[in-house]
């Protein structure tokens, strides 16, 4: 897919694959291709939601954006700036634009550390803030993320999980940074405290004109935040499009059936797409299937997906790309028994 | 100042509130009060020999002299008042032998589990050949062939025993190191020096205070085993009282069990105290 030159984050042909060969003696090596061959390219103020199974490469993706990984290939450009080309101090210094929100609250704050030290740390590190006006940004950071200032002397011990996680908030927010890449924010919550969290994510994207990265490994998390989707299956982007295009006319079997494996509560609402459904177990990405990585679960699938690698190209619609030799089509989805008409 | 006394006046009362804390706090004061003032506290002289009270056993047995409490070693020397210096070098080299073995096994164990790879294994083989030498031996060699003073005597027991720490701490960093606050203070760009001594350390101190509390115990032990050899500090200490006495076991027991006692009890204090110190650094404990 082209890449937009103006855009804040551009990931070029990034491939992450780590060595995983055994024994000192075998010459022939084996990887474990984590993230293969993504490209994509993120606006000023869009939220791009990454979605896929566990093991499909996305927190390793998050990781290679981060800079917490250096990609095997590929180039990750950001603000107009090939990040891995940067020195040691250099980037150290181009952090303060690129901020991360984790996964589980229980680890990501120190727990010998205070709250105020914990969401100040970004601005000592940068030389920002120190004194009362340190004190200041760091309480109206916790007013900001609803907390509490007479919380700062505490330890994060002391909280729940979606406190904690609002503490872990101010912090990647006190840098005041461009871009934020939240790595399954949400999947360590209580589904009450879930929406509160998007919901102040939500708000502090348009008070700050941030830009983010929202990874999940669903949809119903991503479809509420984000304006575009990425779908990866096995370390490949298959689908990436507007939210309501993907939403409403997915394209790729994996979002069909990633779409159909939330449950609909509604008897009446629940459709016959038994064979869209997932079945078995995604396939290790030390040796990814052949041709299309997903022939082994998809229900379409015919010989050609089991030899020819399909590209990532836009359809008919416009900045809807798929990477499918039979991308599908309405019809095909709302009639199922005509899918299976046509493939007999 | 008024800060700092409150925060004293505060750790007084946590230390108030436990009952083994406390223990361990009065017996470590009471053994420091006695090494600080020996010269008042003792009875007699330690090096005043008297022949005709030789090996006279405690006071209140048959035989037992009511001047010599403790009883008499085999050259009429006053037992009680050389356990009560004997708890001056014992103390000292105890102590600082295992601040020597921390200061230098605690940044080696942090910087081989964080950095990983070629540094890792470079300090862990060094480990493995210094467990591989019993204390002993490089304590004989060391102290044999250089003079055996006090201070030589501490750094090579402090040398000789520093990879208990540096292994106990390596085996927490490495877990320490996966968890998400450490991948988000790397995100915000702190030096690796910074997350080493704010983030890693004091997550380490609870183990480590474990490891020296037990450590000084060793080093009394070694202490003593070396006296024995003649390659102790050439002081009384307890280590050496206890090897005088080893010999006459059979005939007067109480010349190797006081200063043995002496050991235990001093070694049980610190151990309470390192328990409760543990307790009270750990946040969780003090809502």
């Amino acid at each position: 897919m082209p890449l937009n030159k103006d855009a804040l984050l551009q990931v070029k042909g990034v491939k992450k694959y780590f060595d995983v060969s055994e024994g000192i003696f075998t010459t022939k090596k084996k990887y474990l291709k984590a993230v293969d061959n993504v490209n994509f390219s993120l606006k000023q103020g869009e939220i791009l939601g990454i979605v896929g199974e566990s093991g499909c490469g996305k927190s390793t993706l998050g990781n290679l954006i981060m800079q917490l990984e250096n990609p095997t290939e590929g180039e990750i450009i950001f603000d107009g700036i090939e990040l891995s080309k940067l020195s040691a101090k250099e980037l150290r210094r181009k952090r303060k634009d690129i901020q991360m929100i984790f996964q589980d609250p229980y680890s990501s704050l120190n727990p010998r550390m205070k709250v105020f030290d914990i969401v100040a740390e970004p601005l000592r590190t940068h030389k920002l803030a120190s004194g009362t006006d340190l004190k200041k940004q760091v309480y109206d950071m916790l007013e900001i993320v609803g907390l509490n200032n007479k919380y700062a002397n505490r330890y994060p011990h002391e909280f729940s999980g979606g406190q904690r996680q609002r503490i872990g908030i101010a912090r990647a927010l006190t840098l005041k940074p461009k871009l934020i890449v939240c790595d399954e924010p949400v999947s360590a919550l209580d589904v009450s405290i879930q929406a509160q969290i998007l919901n102040l994510l939500l708000k502090l994207q348009k008070e700050f004109q941030l830009t983010l990265i929202f990874i999940a490994h669903g949809i119903p998390a991503v479809k509420y935040i984000s304006n575009r989707i990425a779908v990866m299956y096995l370390g490949k982007i298959v689908e990436i499009a507007d939210k309501e295009q993907l939403l409403s006319n997915p394209k790729h079997p994996y979002t069909e059936s990633l779409l159909y494996s939330v449950p609909v509560s509604h008897p009446k609402l629940r459709s016959n797409h038994e064979q869209s459904k997932l079945t078995g177990e995604m396939p290790s990405p030390v040796d990814p299937p052949p041709g299309c990585r997903f022939h082994t679960r998809c229900p379409y699938a015919d010989e050609k997906c089991m030899e020819e690698t399909p590209d990532l190209i836009e359809t008919q619609d416009k900045e809807h790309y798929v990477a499918c030799h039979y991308p599908l089509y309405r019809e095909r989805v709302s009639n199922s028994d005509s899918v299976q008409a046509i493939l007999d | 100042m008024k800060t700092n006394q409150l925060t004293f006046l505060k750790w007084l009362k946590m230390l108030g509130s436990s009952k083994t804390g406390s223990l361990g706090a009065i017996i470590i004061l009471t053994v420091t009060f006695t090494a600080s003032f020996a010269s008042f506290i003792a009875p007699h002289d330690v090096y005043e020999v008297n022949l005709n009270a030789a090996s006279l056993p405690p006071s209140w047995m048959d035989g037992g002299e009511s001047q010599y409490v403790l009883g008499t070693d085999r050259l009429g020397r006053d037992l009680f008042s050389r356990v009560i210096y004997g708890s001056q070098i014992s103390l000292l080299v105890g102590i600082s032998a295992v601040i020597v073995a921390g200061v230098i096994g605690v940044p080696i164990g942090l910087i081989s589990g964080y950095y990983g790879g070629f540094i890792d294994s470079f300090f862990m083989r060094i480990v493995d050949a210094n467990i591989a030498i019993p204390v002993i031996l490089i304590a004989l060699f060391v102290l044999g062939f250089l003079n055996p003073n006090l201070i030589m005597f501490i750094l090579v027991v402090g040398v000789a025993t520093w990879y208990t720490y540096a292994r106990v701490v390596r085996s927490e960093v490495l877990s320490l190191k996966e968890r998400e606050f450490i991948k988000a203070a790397r995100v915000t760009g702190v030096r690796n020096s910074v997350i080493l001594i704010r983030h890693l350390l004091p997550n380490v101190t609870s183990s480590v205070i474990v490891v020296s509390t037990l450590s000084v115990a060793t080093t009394i032990i070694i202490e003593s085993s070396l006296s024995f050899l003649g390659l102790g500090p050439k002081a009384i200490t307890w280590g050496a009282l206890l090897s005088d006495g080893r010999d006459y076991l059979a005939t007067s027991w109480w010349i190797a069990t006081f200063p043995g006692i002496a050991i235990t009890i001093t070694v049980l204090g610190i151990i309470l105290l390192g328990d409760w110190l543990r307790d009270v650094l750990d946040p969780h404990s003090h809502v």
